[in-house]
């Protein structure tokens, strides 16, 4: 952990109030000019000024959990930088119901099964339509399904209640399970593309 | 008949699925310290595995890249370079 760090941990820490408030304060100083760096061109001042500040607790809450694997204010920033990300995915998705989305996957696997003409591919989609409709659990498919119509995972999670980590664990052992029901067939993912026989 | 786009993002998802993976999580841990050159030697292919299968995490470290620059840090109380 270099010097730095540690006199950030230590003023954030401080006994002093006076001390702590300051440090608090530049380090909310810092997050706000870190976020409009990445994100003036997607959300405005009034918005950044709220991220910087929500991330500010955030990172004051969890200054216990930095380890020193990186700078002190990179760690930070990759909190506030997350926070943001969500947000703005929220906004950019809120009007999107997952069922239509959904619905609208499963429709073009189901179609892709039944493309006439191609027949390796028409077989691949088969076995993973089958797959995904029968074989997988309600939650991976589920999860799967709103992935493929093109819904943010942070976006998925949030709706679902888990966290991002334990949705992508389901749709790990979801992806795992249909490349092996494809592979006992003689076939492969690349069946799947477009331009494949 | 164009072919079904769900089709080809589940074909992109399988080609590059693995026995294991670093799920969003484990990955946002070390990204800090993987943007600084920082992270475990052992981890370092299942992170950059992990960026090729999620676009997201892929996105975030793009954006804190940015947001990170080439500022400087030297504590809370030095001078601050923006």
């Amino acid at each position: 952990m270099s010097a730095a760090d540690q006199r950030w941990l230590a003023a954030l820490s401080s006994a002093s109030a006076t001390e702590r408030d300051a440090a608090a304060r530049e380090l909310g100083r810092r997050l706000r000019a870190a976020l409009g760096r990445s994100f003036s061109r997607t959300l405005g001042d009034a918005d950044l000024d709220d991220l910087s500040q929500d991330a500010l607790v955030r990172v004051l809450e969890r200054v216990h959990e930095f380890r020193g694997d990186s700078r002190f204010t990179t760690w930070a920033t990759a909190i506030a930088v997350r926070m943001a990300l969500g947000e703005l995915r929220r906004r950019r998705y809120a009007d999107r119901r997952s069922e239509q989305l959904v619905h609208a996957a499963e429709q073009q696997l189901d179609l892709a099964a039944k493309a006439p003409g191609h027949i390796q591919r028409a077989e691949a989609a088969g076995v993973v339509h089958e797959m995904i409709t029968t074989a997988l659990t309600t939650t991976q498919r589920e999860a799967l399904l709103a992935e493929l119509s093109g819904l943010p995972l942070m976006e998925i999670a949030r709706r679902s209640g888990r966290s991002r980590g334990a949705l992508y664990k389901v749709l790990h052992d979801a992806r795992k399970r249909l490349r092996a029901a494809l592979e006992a067939k003689g076939l492969s993912a690349a069946d799947l593309l477009e331009g494949s026989a | 008949m164009t072919t079904p786009k769900a089709t080809n993002v589940l074909a992109q998802l399988l080609a590059g699925t693995r026995i294991e993976e670093l799920d969003c999580d484990t990955f946002s841990q070390f990204l800090p310290a993987w943007i600084e050159g920082r992270s475990p030697a052992d981890l370092r292919e299942a992170l950059q595995q992990h960026l090729e299968m999620c676009p997201e995490c892929e996105e975030e470290r793009i954006l804190l890249l940015e947001a990170v620059g080439n500022v400087s840090d030297d504590g809370p109380d030095a001078a601050p370079d923006s």
